[in-house]
Order: C-alpha cells, then sequence, then structure tokens
C-alpha cells in the first residue's frame, strides 16, 4: 500500500473571474521511504501540491492521505497534531528561527518528537559541530540549510517535505545538501517529497513526477538512479 | 520548550521598547500605589497611634470648671475625664503658642523625638509639625512670656492632627504651636493670663456604646449653668445688672408705699392722741393704713419672689462639644486621605488598560514580523497554545517587572505623599493585599486577557497565511494607494495611517492620559493659587473677631455682624462639616451683596463656597444641624453670594436675630480694618485676613511637590508612548521604508509619510485632552478636596494651557526627532535583507 496517496486532487484559488484552477485534478502515490522529486515550472502547482500533503493548504475536492491519514476534512488543530507527529519541512529560505542558536534551532524540533534522534550525531551528520553555538545570521546559506535538515530529521520524521532545498544555494552547498538528503533518507528511511526546478536532482530521486498547469505531466520510477555525488548542473 | 529560550533574546532584541514601557509603568504605578498606600498607611498608623495615647471619644468646653459633684456624677455616666486646660498666648509675629499641661491619661503626647519623661519646669515639649515648618530643633530655647524654656521633646497629639487654633477653621497655620508643660510651668504662666484659660474637657467612655454614653454626658452638661457669681461675660453681667436695678426700683418703691401707709397709721394715730382718742373714724384710718403697710410688706415679698422666679438668669456651662467622630481635629488627616484611595484606582485602571493595548500592539507587530518563523514553526508542528505562551511570556514579564519596580517604589514614596500639614507620628508602612494585587496582579491579567485575545486573533490563520504573512499585504491597503486621486505622500500617508489605525488610537489614547494627568497637576496648582487670590479679594475685613456675646459698646470703627456655628451633612466628604451661618448689617462695608440680602427670617444665602461643596440651588431646603443643641434648623436657599473661604452662609442679621430670637441689637462678632481692644473674656475667637490667606497659599506651596509629580509623570508618559508606538510602527513598515529609500525618496519624505501623521494625532489628543481634562478637573478637584472645609472650585490658569501647550511640543519635537533618526537608520540595503 502505498505511503502518500493523493487522488483526484483539485484546487482554485481567487474567485469570480479571478479564479483560477491550480491544481485540476492531481493523483499520484509515493511509497514509504522513497525519494520523490516533484518538478515542473513555476506556477504549474507543485508548491502547492507539497503544501497540501503538508496539511499546510486545503484542497477543494479529491483526497490525499499520508500513512493512512485522511487530509480531507482536516482542522488546523488536527493539521497541527498531523504534523507534530509525522512531518518535518524543509524551505527554500531555510526558516530558522533567527534568535535561536543553530543547536536550539535543532532541539526545538527534537522537542516535538517522541523518539527524538540525538542532537550530537544530527550536528555531526550536517558537518555543524564547530558552528552549533552560532546564530543563523552568523553562519553562510548552506550551514543554514544544514542546519534546517537537521532540524527536519531531528523528529526523526515519517515524512519530509522539502520546498526547493537548493534554491538558495551556490553550486557546492548545494551538493552538500543533496548529499545529507541522500544520507538522511539512506540512513533513516525517512520518506521524502522534494519540490524543485533543479531538473538534474531528477538523477538522484527514485520517483520523478512532473506537474505541469495543473495537472501530472509525468510520473515515473527512476531505475537508472544516481547518487548526489555523481548528479551535476 | 527550547523556543521559550526566545524569549530573553526577543526582550533584548526590543530593550528600548519594553525599557520605554517598563518605565511608563514604573512611574504609573508608583504614583498610584503611593497616593493609593497613603489612604491605608495613614489609617493603620493612626489606629496605632490613639490605642498608644488614648485618645478622646469626645470634648467639651464649659465657661466654668466642674465642681467636684459634677465629676463625680459624670464619672457614673461611665465616663472618664481629663481635665485638658489650655490658654493661648500672642507670641507676636502671629504667633501663637497655645500652652497645656502634660496629658497624663486621654489624648497622651507620643514622643517622637528626645526626652521621655515629663519636662522639668525649664523645659517643653513642642509639637511635631510646628518645628519643622519653623526650623525649630531639639534643645533650642523658646522664650514664652520673656523666659527661656528648653525644647526637650518634639511631640504630637492626636487631638491636633488637624492642627487648627478652632476646628471651624479651614487650614492650619505654620505659627500655631501646641506646648506641652509640667503643672508648675502651667500654674506659673497661667498667672498672667488667667483671664484666657479655656476650661476644656476630653473624655473616654470606660464601657458600653460611645455614642450612647456621649449623648447621656452631653444631657447632664447642657443642663449645667453658670453661677451668677461666677459669670465673667461683661454682656451678660450689665443685662443683669439691668435686672438687679429695676427690682431695686421695685422695691423701692414698695418700701415706700409701705413707709407712706405706715406714714398714715403713724400721723393718724398722733392726730387722734391729741385729740383725746375720741374720733373712731381716725383710729378706723389708723388701722387701714397698718394694713395697706403689712399687705404691701406681704405684696412685696410675693411680688419680689415672682420677679426673683420670673428673671432667674440660668447661663449655661456648656459653650461646645464634640465627639470625636465629629471633630476635624482628630479624624481629618484619615478622611484627607480616603479620597487618594480612590483616585488612584482610577488611575491605575487607566494606566493599566493602556500598558496592555501597547503591549498587544508589540506583540501583534512582533507576530508580523515573526511570521516566517511562526509559520515555520506551525508546520513543525507547534501548537497555537505553545506559541501562544512565547509571545505572551515577554510582555508578561515585561509588565511584571514594571508592576512589581513600580509597586515597590509606591510603597518606597508613599510617606512622602502623606498631606504634609498634618500632625502624625511616624508613618506605619503598609503593604495592603489589595494594592499589591492592584498594583502587580491587575496589569499583568489585563496585559494577558488583550495579548490573549490580539495574539490568539494573530495565531488563528493557517500555517501557510502565517508564513506567507498574507494579511499584511491585502489588496484593501494596495488598493486605496492606488485610487487616491491627490499627491503621493498625504495619500500614502493617509493609506499609511489606516494601516496603523489600531496603534494610532492607542498613541491618542497614551497622548491624552499624559495630558489629563499634566492638567491634574495644573488644576490642582492653579486651583490652590486662585483660591488664595480669590480669598484675598473676597474678604474685605482685616480682623475678625468672635465673641461670647456683644460688648458694652462697639468699638470706633468696627462694624457688628452675627455668627452662628452649625454643620451640615456633606455627601462629598462623607461627614459633617462645620458651617457658619453669618448675619450682616444691610449697609455693611466689608460685604458688598449685603444690601440685596432679604429680610424674610426663612431664607439664606449660600456663598459659592458653599455652593461647590454642597451643590445647592435656589429654593433648596438646606437642613443645619446644631450640634451643640442637638437640634436640625431649615431654611430656604434664597440666592448666592461671592466668598470663598470657610463655608458660610449670609442671613440679613436683623432676619438672623428674628430667626434666633436674639434681641434686636444683638450681635456676637465684630469685622474690622484695624485691631482691637477687645477683653479677652469676651472673645472666643481672632482672625486676620493675613492668617487666611497665607494659610490658602501655603497649601498652594505644599502641593508644588505633587505637581512636579504630576507634570514628570505625564511627560514621561507622552513621550514614552510616542516612541514605543511610533518606532513599532516603523519597524513594521521597514521593508516598506527601505523600498522606497532604494527608489529614490529622501528622509524629508519619508518623515512626511511615516511620522507626519502622528502630528494629527498629537493635534486631536490636544484638542481633546485639554477641554476632557478641564471638564474632569471641574468634578475631580472638588471631590479630591472633600474633607477641606471649603469649597474649592477647579482652576485653570489661561497661562497653564500655554504652560502645558509648550511642554506638549517640546515633549513632541523630542520624540519626533528621535523617530526621524530612526528613520534615518533605516537603509535601503534592509529591502535587499527580506529578498523572501
Amino acid at each position: 500500500m502505498s505511503y502518500i496517496e493523493v487522488k483526484d486532487v483539485k484546487k482554485s484559488f481567487g474567485s469570480g473571474d479571478s479564479r483560477s484552477s491550480v491544481l485540476k485534478g492531481v493523483s499520484l502515490t509515493v511509497d514509504k521511504g522513497e525519494m520523490c522529486g516533484i518538478f515542473g515550472p513555476s506556477g504549474s502547482g507543485k508548491s502547492t501540491l507539497l503544501n497540501m500533503v503538508g496539511g499546510l493548504e486545503g484542497y477543494d475536492s479529491g483526497s490525499i492521505s499520508v500513512n493512512g491519514i485522511s487530509l480531507t476534512g482536516m482542522s488546523n488543530k488536527e493539521a497541527v497534531e498531523y504534523r507534530r507527529s509525522n512531518l518535518s519541512f524543509i524551505f527554500q529560505f531555510y526558516n530558522l528561527v533567527p534568535d535561536l542558536t543553530i543547536r536550539e534551532n535543532i532541539r526545538a524540533a527534537q522537542y516535538l518528537a517522541k523518539n527524538p534522534l540525538p542532537i550530537d550525531e544530527l550536528i555531526d551528520v550536517v558537518g555543524l559541530t564547530e558552528h552549533q553555538n552560532k546564530y543563523p545570521s552568523q553562519v553562510s546559506g548552506g550551514q543554514q540549510q544544514r542546519c534546517a535538515i537537521a532540524r527536519a530529521i531531528a523528529k526523526n520524521p515519517n515524512v519530509m517535505l522539502c520546498d526547493e532545498p537548493t534554491g538558495a544555494l551556490d553550486y557546492a552547498s548545494s551538493k552538500i545538501v543533496l548529499e545529507l538528503l541522500e544520507n538522511v533518507n539512506r540512513k533513516y528511511g525517512t520518506t521524502m517529497l522534494i519540490v524543485t526546478h533543479n531538473e538534474a536532482i531528477r538523477y538522484m530521486v527514485d520517483h520523478i513526477i512532473k506537474v505541469h498547469d495543473g495537472l501530472i505531466a509525468e510520473d515515473i520510477i527512476n531505475t537508472e538512479k544516481k547518487s548526489a555525488k555523481e548528479i551535476d548542473w | 520548550m527550547i523556543i521559550l529560550k526566545r524569549a530573553s533574546r526577543m526582550f533584548m532584541k526590543n530593550f528600548f521598547k519594553y525599557l520605554g514601557v517598563i518605565l511608563i509603568i514604573i512611574f504609573g504605578m508608583a504614583v498610584v500605589i503611593g497616593y493609593g498606600n497613603t489612604s491605608f498607611s495613614a489609617k493603620e498608623t493612626i489606629d496605632r497611634y490613639w490605642e498608644e495615647t488614648n485618645v478622646e471619644d469626645g470634648e467639651f468646653s464649659l465657661y466654668v470648671k466642674l465642681t467636684e459633684d459634677d465629676k463625680k456624677n459624670i464619672s457614673d455616666l461611665g465616663i472618664s475625664l481629663q481635665d485638658t486646660f489650655y490658654f493661648d498666648i500672642d507670641a507676636g509675629d502671629s504667633f501663637t503658642y497655645r500652652i497645656f499641661k502634660s496629658r497624663k491619661n486621654i489624648n497622651k503626647e507620643k514622643i517622637i523625638e528626645g526626652k521621655t519623661s515629663l519636662p522639668a519646669d525649664n523645659e517643653i515639649r513642642l509639637e511635631r509639625v510646628f518645628m519643622e515648618e519653623n526650623d525649630v530643633l531639639l534643645n533650642d530655647d523658646l522664650t514664652i512670656d520673656d523666659k527661656d524654656y528648653n525644647i526637650v521633646s518634639k511631640v504630637v497629639v492626636p487631638d491636633y492632627e488637624h492642627r487648627v487654633a478652632e476646628i471651624s477653621n479651614v487650614g492650619t497655620d505654620e505659627r500655631f504651636a501646641l506646648i506641652f508643660v509640667n503643672d508648675n510651668v502651667y500654674d506659673e504662666l497661667l498667672i498672667s493670663h488667667k483671664d484666657d484659660e479655656v476650661y476644656n474637657y476630653t473624655y473616654t467612655v470606660d464601657k458600653g456604646d460611645a455614642d450612647e454614653a456621649s449623648d447621656d454626658l452631653y444631657k447632664y452638661l447642657k443642663d449645667l449653668s453658670v453661677e451668677e457669681s461666677r459669670i465673667e461675660d461683661t454682656y451678660v453681667l450689665s443685662e443683669l445688672k439691668e435686672r438687679d436695678d429695676d427690682k431695686k426700683e421695685l422695691d423701692d418703691a414698695f418700701d415706700d408705699i409701705k413707709k407712706g401707709a405706715q406714714d398714715i397709721a403713724d400721723g393718724t394715730e398722733n392726730v387722734n392722741k391729741a385729740l383725746g382718742g375720741q374720733i373712731k373714724e381716725l383710729t378706723e384710718l389708723g388701722k387701714g393704713a397698718e394694713k395697706i403697710a403689712d399687705g404691701t410688706s406681704k405684696l412685696h415679698k410675693n411680688v419680689s419672689e415672682a420677679i426673683d422666679e420670673l428673671t432667674e438668669y440660668k447661663y449655661p456651662a456648656l459653650y461646645r462639644f464634640n465627639k470625636a467622630k465629629d471633630n476635624t481635629r482628630v479624624v481629618d488627616f484619615v478622611d484627607a486621605h480616603k479620597m487618594y484611595y480612590a483616585m488612584s484606582l482610577f488611575l491605575g485602571l487607566l494606566i493599566a488598560i493602556l500598558i496592555s493595548y501597547i503591549m498587544s500592539v508589540f506583540s501583534a507587530g512582533l507576530i508580523d514580523n515573526d511570521s516566517k518563523t511562526i509559520g515555520t514553526l506551525y508546520a513543525m508542528g507547534y501548537r497555537k497554545s505553545e506559541l501562544m505562551k512565547l509571545y505572551l511570556l515577554v510582555p508578561t514579564i515585561a509588565v511584571t517587572a514594571g508592576s512589581v519596580i513600580g509597586t515597590a517604589f509606591g510603597f518606597k514614596m508613599t510617606d512622602s505623599l502623606i498631606a504634609a500639614n498634618y500632625s502624625h507620628p511616624d508613618m506605619i508602612h503598609t503593604y495592603p493585599a489589595v494594592l499589591i494585587a492592584y498594583g502587580i496582579v491587575m496589569p499583568i491579567i489585563i496585559t494577558i486577557a488583550i495579548n490573549c485575545f490580539t495574539i490568539n486573533k494573530k495565531l488563528s490563520r493557517t500555517a501557510l497565511e502565517i508564513l506567507q504573512n498574507r494579511k499584511e499585504f491585502t489588496t484593501k491597503h494596495s488598493e486605496q494607494v492606488r485610487t487616491k486621486e491627490k499627491e503621493f505622500i498625504p495619500s500614502f500617508r493617509s493609506s499609511q495611517t489606516k494601516k496603523e489605525v489600531k496603534s494610532h488610537l492607542i498613541l491618542l489614547f497614551g497622548m491624552i492620559l499624559a495630558i489629563l494627568i499634566m492638567t491634574l497637576g495644573m488644576a490642582l496648582y492653579g486651583s490652590m493659587i486662585h483660591y488664595a487670590d480669590s480669598i484675598a479679594d473676597d474678604t474685605k475685613f482685616e480682623h475678625m473677631y468672635v465673641l461670647c456675646d456683644p460688648l458694652e459698646k462697639v468699638p470706633e470703627g468696627a462694624e457688628r455682624s452675627l455668627t452662628v456655628s452649625l454643620s451640615m451633612y456633606c455627601d462629598m466628604a462623607g461627614s459633617e462639616l462645620p458651617v457658619v451661618i453669618e448675619g450682616v448689617e444691610k449697609n455693611s462695608k466689608y460685604f458688598d451683596f449685603a444690601g440685596k440680602l432679604s429680610e424674610d427670617k426663612n431664607l439664606i444665602y449660600a456663598s459659592d463656597s458653599a455652593i461647590i461643596k454642597y451643590g445647592c440651588k435656589k429654593g433648596d431646603k438646606l437642613i443645619f444641624t446644631d450640634q451643640l443643641n442637638k437640634k436640625d434648623i431649615v431654611f430656604t436657599m434664597e440666592g448666592d453670594v461671592s466668598y470663598k473661604n470657610g463655608i458660610f452662609f449670609f442671613m440679613d442679621i436683623d432676619a438672623m436675630r428674628e430667626y434666633f430670637e436674639l434681641p434686636e441689637d444683638y450681635y456676637n462678632t465684630l469685622l474690622s480694618d484695624n485691631e482691637l481692644d477687645i477683653d479677652h473674656n469676651m472673645m472666643i475667637s481672632h482672625t486676620t485676613k493675613k492668617s487666611i490667606v497665607d494659610t490658602a497659599e501655603s497649601w498652594a506651596i505644599e502641593t508644588k511637590g505633587t505637581i512636579g509629580a504630576f507634570l514628570v509623570m505625564s511627560i514621561v508618559i507622552f513621550v514614552l508612548v510616542i516612541c514605543i508606538l511610533v518606532k513599532n510602527m516603523l519597524e513594521r513598515s521597514i521593508y516598506q521604508i527601505s523600498l522606497l529609500r532604494l527608489i529614490g525618496f529622501r528622509t524629508a519624505e519619508l518623515n512626511k509619510v511615516y511620522l507626519n501623521s502622528t502630528v494629527f494625532t498629537a493635534i486631536l489628543a490636544g484638542v481633546i485632552g485639554m477641554p476632557l481634562g478641564k471638564v474632569l478637573m471641574d468634578y475631580l478637584v472638588p471631590v479630591m478636596n472633600g474633607s477641606m472645609k471649603s469649597g474649592m472650585r477647579s482652576y485653570i490658569y489661561p497661562s497653564a494651557y500655554l504652560i502645558m501647550s509648550a511642554l506638549l511640543i517640546i515633549s513632541y519635537l523630542a520624540s519626533y526627532l528621535m523617530m526621524q533618526r530612526k528613520i534615518s537608520a533605516i537603509s535601503a540595503n534592509e529591502v535587499l535583507k527580506d529578498r523572501e
């Protein structure tokens, strides 16, 4: 049985003449432990799809379930509990809490988990040991994103939702971040949805989904998967 | 919870904003709690003081001393008596020394400093406030009747907490001294002042109800009369002499009749004898004449007895009786501070609401600025309740810190806020739970409640809405800017003002509060000064002598009037206040309204001071109480007259004589331009215009400190409210300001957009605050002086409005300059920092 199941989901914004359909009936499935890349041009609806799986955004019709939990008709309060128990997010602009140190940002996520991963191991995994007591503004973008990854996996989540995780990073930092994501997926078996513009990432994911104009344009299993180290752009 | 670690960093990041709020709370709560606590401190201090010094249950004065039999009879009523005789010595330069024997049982002196044992023959104890106001020190010498006495103790006594010479006096006089000496010194000094001694007694009720026992005592005293041989009142003596002269004339007439009849009898008998005793008719005539003589003797005896009975003169011994609870000299200190409590609670509530709203604006701004973080935390799975804890923590801690410090300062400064003109022991420091709750718990609860509401509303949006901070850029605002057809800057400013309307409303509220506090200070000072000036204008006489009875001859240059002292219940004071009905002559040169007073004995005119106190108007039935005779007297108010000192009502003197059934030339008051030579036996009190005006002016001087505190507090609140709220508004608009700067806007133009709207808010605050202040002060000033024995109207000098305006403009400009610097510090780079 699929771990993430999206069935004929439709979503529009606005009303009247200015109403525009962002998702026009999207269906997909993602298996547990799978690293799934969602690709598509700006405005195609890929981020909206990610937000809906994350319980951040509702949908007009269709259904979404994650690990057997139906998101249809979920209240805000239920959505919070759903995210608290199952999900972690990684954002393009890291979204670290500016007045907590790197270590404290990770601890903030640990607090939410029933079985958090050991913090020192995480910091070591993301290579931030020597920066752990610095504030986000005192480290580079790449380091901030590594912290965001550590924060995401600290909860030991079932699913990680990554929205343009390398979108704000240079090539070298992007490579490090992608390697980290790959390691996390491998080491902890975390299911990942990665929304990105970066076509190169399609080579390192298990499952490739392409969204175009609110519809799934491509949904294939990557049989020629490469490691993060091997890809280039 | 790790994210709570943010709280201290959020606090440090916004340190100056929170510091401003904390300062407002400290200033506000210090004044509120300080003033509020004066009421508790005064009550606690006086309760213990009264117990320690065995305060009287009442006092009375007689024209003669009580006899031993009287004392025994009073003792049988369950009452303990103490002779508290005194006499006043005119020490020159308007100084009056009131000499008492050291008290042994009731109203005992409390030694504040110095020797505790009885003063020796060359020593005195001196009242505290007199010493402090006249810079007299322990071990200094005080000259009394040309002899120096060493001051060995500084004391206070419970029957002179409001240290006025007469209970009905309006204000205290710094030149009035209470001196306590041993019995020998008292007797020695009395030799030269025998005629001035007042036979005053204080009493306590040993058991049972003090009121009932006092009433019994009063009834007993009311029936006491002075033996004729002990009467010293010259008016009464002259009346008695006239009676005796009339009686003597009658006696002489009877004697003449008797003698004439006897002469007829004797003559008839002699004639009859000369005629050989043969004429029977002559014998009968002689017998008849003898009968007339005998009858006349009998008639004389009976008529004399009847006249004696009819003209028996009962001269009442009692001329003053006051239960302690009605004696303002005893209870005024506590009563005067009761008003402060209600006032401070009202002010405290306004400050707490202001602070809470400022805090809620902070929190809302913080949440808007923090939306990305909040959205992220939401996305991570943090619950709203957990985030609310975070955003409530800092305001709560800030308010708690300010409240605790402010409340502590308030308790600390209570002593300095106690009205200075009262005589009292060192104040007991009180920390009433109700004030602690009011000073600390109330602001915290209001802050939490208002912040909970605001934060809850902010956090009730979906995680994505918060993450993208959608509300900040609603189409509504952007449309407003576009659709305006006027110039860009006014249009944009208008849009910004609408966006920040809540902040502007709180700013307006804060500014108005500051203006009200400033107006209160100005009104208190202005009212005192104006009162002193008005008294000087209204009081046209230089000397007023209240007499026991009329003098044999009215001194040259003096004007007669009639004074009756009564009391009247005053809602504003919550007690009976002494009032005076003054009967003035039609052609009075001291009361220019005298000619218009009605000759109707039931009509009375209220002075404007009385109208302030009682709110009475034409046609009202005014009920006065004659405390001495325990009866009510009712007059109808016919009109009002201008007179500010004391609580006076006026009548035509003849109408007043008619009402009180007094002889047609009766008077008991003399008014004059110059000092009169009046026998002290005949004088109850002597008041000078100078002492009245000096007293009123001394109040104005005493209130200067309070007014200073109000002005500083108002300016601090005004400046801090502007700085805090405008800074907050600017911080919310950093991105926009930076963007405008990036595209070429100058700082002056940015000031116009972001700061000039506060000019309108400040002007509006002035336009609302000053008239509102005036209206509030018209109500508050008389209420604040509720226990004062004179009506004081609120008065704000026109110049005070100019001073207030100048202070507000300067404060505003200073704040404006600080905010300009804040705008100048926002660079175009800010926009680049927030690329998302």
